[in-house]
């Protein structure tokens, strides 16, 4: 039985873009991640990541945290469940896209 | 990838989503150094099971179980810092607890020469949850050697198996920390 909504419908534009999902993919098996690592896990510039890391701050997927560790600033990025979640629906809407196109379902 | 899918598209998010995931679970994957501070302090409980029994092995557990998960903190916390990225500790923390409650437990509801080695179990079945959390064979392997320890001392009724048991388990887990620190620095 086919699902009432097409799989694409799913697709949150936030979410569905290379560089957001790369984040989310990256703190999906973390606790938290600094902005070093997600840039050079991502191969980024830092303004593209900031601005990135903006778009899922202010949609609530990310929490961004500055502080000071060792009397040096660091940016730290944690997932929220709302972030966790997103990426889930995310996977789960193009395993199905791709499942109907095969002619699975 | 900003408009709606093709499957090709589709195939090639999810290549992606996957290759990063598993990228960030090799760069966390490090266990060599709990295996190797706990593989110690197991070897070491060997000759106090020999020497002063069951009730002081509870009390060198209830000071090196601790003192030992700080240490390991210590080293994750500083990974963290270096690598600038770091896994949520609280399930590694609720497991090595549960191991501690059940290893100091669990003797007290079993008789017998199985009384000496059933702690060994609570080990072994804490190994096999850490090696789920890590997706890992090794550590798979080795909860199954722990686990079939205590079997094979019990089914030869072999005296001292509680002493035996400690030291045979304290060596697999020292080899196998040592056989992944060695894993660890090929794959940087």
């Amino acid at each position: 039985m086919s699902s009432p909504e097409h799989p694409v419908q799913r697709l949150d534009d936030i979410v569905h873009q290379r560089v957001r999902l790369g984040i989310l993919a990256v703190l999906s098996e973390a606790d938290r991640a600094d902005f070093t690592y997600l840039r050079n896990a991502l191969g980024l510039t830092d303004g593209n990541l900031s601005r990135h890391l903006s778009v899922l701050e202010e949609a609530g997927l990310v929490e961004v945290r500055k502080i000071f560790e060792a009397k040096k600033p660091r940016t730290w990025v944690k997932p929220t469940s709302d972030g966790r979640a997103a990426l889930a629906t995310e996977v789960a809407a193009l395993r199905e896209l791709i499942d109907r196109c095969e002619g699975r379902r | 990838m900003t408009s709606a899918s093709s499957p090709r598209e589709a195939a090639a998010a999810l290549h992606h989503v996957d290759d990063l995931q598993h990228q960030t679970r090799d760069t966390l994957r490090s266990f060599w150094f709990p295996l190797v501070v706990f593989g110690s302090l197991t070897l070491v409980s060997a000759p106090v099971a020999l020497a002063s029994g069951g009730v002081a092995v509870a009390v060198f557990w209830a000071v090196a179980g601790p003192g030992g998960g700080v240490a390991v903190g210590w080293y994750y916390r500083s990974r963290e810092l270096h690598l600038g990225i770091s896994r949520s500790p609280l399930p590694y923390i609720v497991t090595a607890a549960a191991i501690l409650v059940f290893a100091f437990f669990l003797p007290a509801v079993t008789t017998g020469r199985l009384r000496e080695v059933v702690s060994t179990f609570a080990v072994a079945a804490g190994y096999l949850v850490f090696a789920w959390f890590n997706r890992s064979i090794v550590l798979g392997g080795l909860a199954l050697v722990i686990a079939a320890i205590p079997v094979t001392l019990v089914l030869n009724d072999t005296d001292h198996a509680g002493a035996i048991a400690a030291a045979i388990t304290g060596v697999a887990i020292l080899a196998t920390g040592f056989v992944a620190r060695s894993a660890e620095r090929r794959r940087r």
